[in-house]
């Protein structure tokens, strides 16, 4: 499925914490369109990877729409949301999230395991030309451990365009890597919305600035002004 | 094989993996050893009540009974056999045929009583006085013998024996028949004479049995009761007594009491009852000894605890998995996996864990068995006793740990995988 458009309208998210409860998202209402890098800042606890994970429906919002093509998210069933994850969305996580028993080109292929669209035969050779595609296809016999934190996360990234999504989201994805890994991250996700997808980030990063079609600034759980 | 299930085999040479899979190696093992230990018991009383005749055998008192009341016995149901008591004991023997270097031969020769005591394996059964049956697995030498480790390979073939003879002197004439005061200085010439005036009597081998049938030693021969006759004095115990004032006393006491076989295990009360009621004293020849069953009921118990606590080792590996690779977990969800087949990824891991662990534990388990039943029990193997593998047992123990498995997969997974995803997929 194509995304053409990510609508969140009032969201509202809170969790319970012992006797407190903390309100994450205060009545957030933004429309995400492909073909765009979009970055998400704010301090911490300003609810920046709390909007990122209802957008990638890892979580659930208190109240509130949050519509796919104009599809209301909260009548999907599970299977729906297995299938929107796998095809729809791409995930990159700070810490990587890399299976250390598998090597690169394996933890390319994970998500092309449950994709029926995708040939057996295809697996290896559609894994390489995504690690080539972020410079990293010398490296695809190695093990996690093997590698660098900017290849890991290159590595990330490559798995997240296994299934083709329209949408990337990016959970501070430079934030255990040095200055010139984090450029080439960058580029990647410049690159990335250059070709059709909708790249959204969440980071601290003012380098990534420069790359971003679109800044929006959360504070307090509530989206600031946002800046082309 | 499906793909996704790839992953759960590049998961098994984890560390936590391999942990589980040893201490389930070692406690797998030590629970086959238990059940054969008890399904030995069990097996081996249930093979004496079946196959020993003297689990089911008497002897009868003479109590100044008449011939005629001893015989009357025979009118009650399920008797099946009565008859002198001299034929209960079999007639040991040396076999001057079968010695070694620096062994000498011995076996002992039985009376068949009726005519399904044996089961001929080769040739035929004997039909006269002079012929004698061998076991198939022969070894004719004394179950001391058995201690030494090489024993094996001088056991015999019975079946090549078939057509050979045996020599064997009888001891009708004893010391004490022959009044020979053991006081006699010459007393030790005067036994070897008188042990020289014994008949010999040949036999001939016509056929085979197996010993394990009849729960006898590797070197039973079964004869008739004639042939009995034929080497053994009507004297069950002679007394022969010469006092200072040079009078003699003899005291021989001839088999004058009845040993009665019941047909089957299940009659045997029946029989002892209505013998009672008849007003005949009795005993049992062979009672089988209860303190067999603490063999049964320790190992047991302790397969029990052992079986509890593979439960709970198996219960807390699988909670213990899925809350190391909560991470792991989370990002198979992210990227589409549904809970199903996450469930399973982990179900087949475990299952393959488990089933190695089996295997393995059964492998040393066959080894460990070979060496003791090879080297170590010759005693039982002499006296046709088999520790047999309790198959049936061993794999509804497999079955049942993986049916748990199975269980407590689904069980732990449901529950993990209802937290929300961005949850899983934190660092602890």
């Amino acid at each position: 499925m194509e995304v053409q458009k990510l609508e969140i309208k009032n969201l509202t998210k809170d969790f319970q914490m012992k006797s407190e409860k903390i309100i994450a998202l205060k009545d957030v209402s933004y429309t995400f369109y492909p073909n765009k890098l979009y970055v998400i800042m704010g301090h911490s606890g300003s609810g920046k990877s709390t909007l990122l994970n209802i957008l990638g429906t890892l979580n659930n919002q208190t109240s509130g729409n949050y519509f796919i093509n104009n599809q209301d998210v909260s009548t999907f069933k599970e299977e729906d949301l297995c299938q929107l994850r796998m095809s729809c969305f791409g995930f990159i996580f700070q810490d990587y999230c890399l299976d250390p028993n598998l090597k690169s080109f394996e933890n390319v292929i994970l998500p092309m395991y449950i994709n029926k669209e995708i040939k057996k035969e295809e697996y290896e050779k559609r894994a390489l030309q995504l690690l080539e595609y972020v410079n990293l296809n010398n490296r695809n016999e190695h093990y996690p451990k093997e590698l660098s934190g900017g290849e890991q996360q290159r590595v990330a990234i490559a798995r997240s365009l296994a299934n083709n999504p329209s949408v990337i989201l990016a959970d501070e994805p430079t934030g255990n890597l040095d200055e010139s890994n984090e450029e080439i991250i960058f580029k990647i996700l410049r690159k990335l919305a250059d070709e059709g997808k909708c790249v959204i980030v969440v980071s601290h990063n003012q380098s990534i600035l420069k790359y971003a079609d679109t800044v929006l600034y959360m504070k307090d759980g509530q989206l600031g002004d946002s800046h082309e | 094989m499906n793909n996704m299930y790839k992953t759960s085999l590049k998961h098994l040479k984890t560390k936590e993996n391999i942990i589980f899979l040893i201490i389930t190696v070692l406690i797998f093992l030590a629970l086959y050893i238990l059940l054969t230990i008890a399904y030995f018991v069990i097996d081996y009383q249930r093979d004496l009540q079946k196959y020993s005749v003297d689990s089911r055998s008497l002897i009868v008192y003479n109590d100044n009974k008449s011939e005629q009341q001893l015989d009357e016995i025979s009118n009650i149901s399920h008797v099946i056999v009565n008859v002198s008591n001299k034929y209960y004991s079999p007639f040991y023997t040396d076999l001057d045929e079968f010695t070694t270097g620096d062994e000498q031969g011995y076996g002992s020769i039985k009376a068949m009583l009726t005519k399904d005591d044996v089961k001929i394996i080769k040739g035929r059964n004997v039909l006269n006085d002079y012929e004698v049956v061998v076991p198939v697995r022969f070894y004719p030498h004394d179950e001391f013998s058995v201690e030494k480790k090489d024993y094996k390979k001088n056991i015999l073939n019975g079946n090549d024996l078939i057509g050979s003879e045996i020599k064997v002197r009888a001891n009708i004439i004893t010391a004490h028949t022959a009044r020979i005061n053991h006081r006699d200085p010459d007393y030790e010439e005067k036994m070897e004479e008188i042990i020289n005036q014994n008949p010999i009597i040949t036999f001939k081998i016509v056929g085979t049995y197996d010993s394990k049938d009849n729960l006898v030693e590797m070197n039973t021969f079964y004869g008739t009761m004639g042939a009995i006759d034929l080497l053994a004095s009507d004297i069950s115990v002679g007394g022969y007594a010469v006092y200072v004032d040079g009078t003699e006393e003899y005291t021989d006491n001839y088999y004058e009491d009845r040993l009665v076989r019941v047909d089957e295990y299940k009659n045997y009360e029946y029989v002892k009852t209505e013998l009672a009621k008849k007003g005949y004293s009795f005993s049992e020849i062979f009672e089988i000894d209860k303190t067999i069953d603490l063999f049964f009921y320790i190992p047991l118990s302790i397969s029990v605890v052992l079986i509890i606590i593979i439960f709970a080792l198996i219960y807390n590996f699988i909670l213990k998995k899925y809350r190391i690779r909560h991470i792991n977990i989370g990002l198979l969800k992210a990227i589409g996996y549904s809970n199903k087949q996450i469930n399973k990824i982990e179900l087949v891991e475990n299952l393959i864990i488990t089933i190695i662990s089996v295997v393995l534990s059964f492998i040393i388990y066959l080894i460990v068995y070979f060496i003791v039943t090879n080297y170590f029990l010759g005693r039982f193997d002499y006296f046709s006793v088999i520790v047999e593998i309790p198959y049936l047992y061993n794999l509804i123990l497999v079955l049942i740990a993986l049916l748990y498995i199975i269980f407590i997969n689904n069980k732990i997974g449901k529950k993990f995988l209802k937290y929300p995803i961005s949850e899983l997929l934190k660092e602890d």
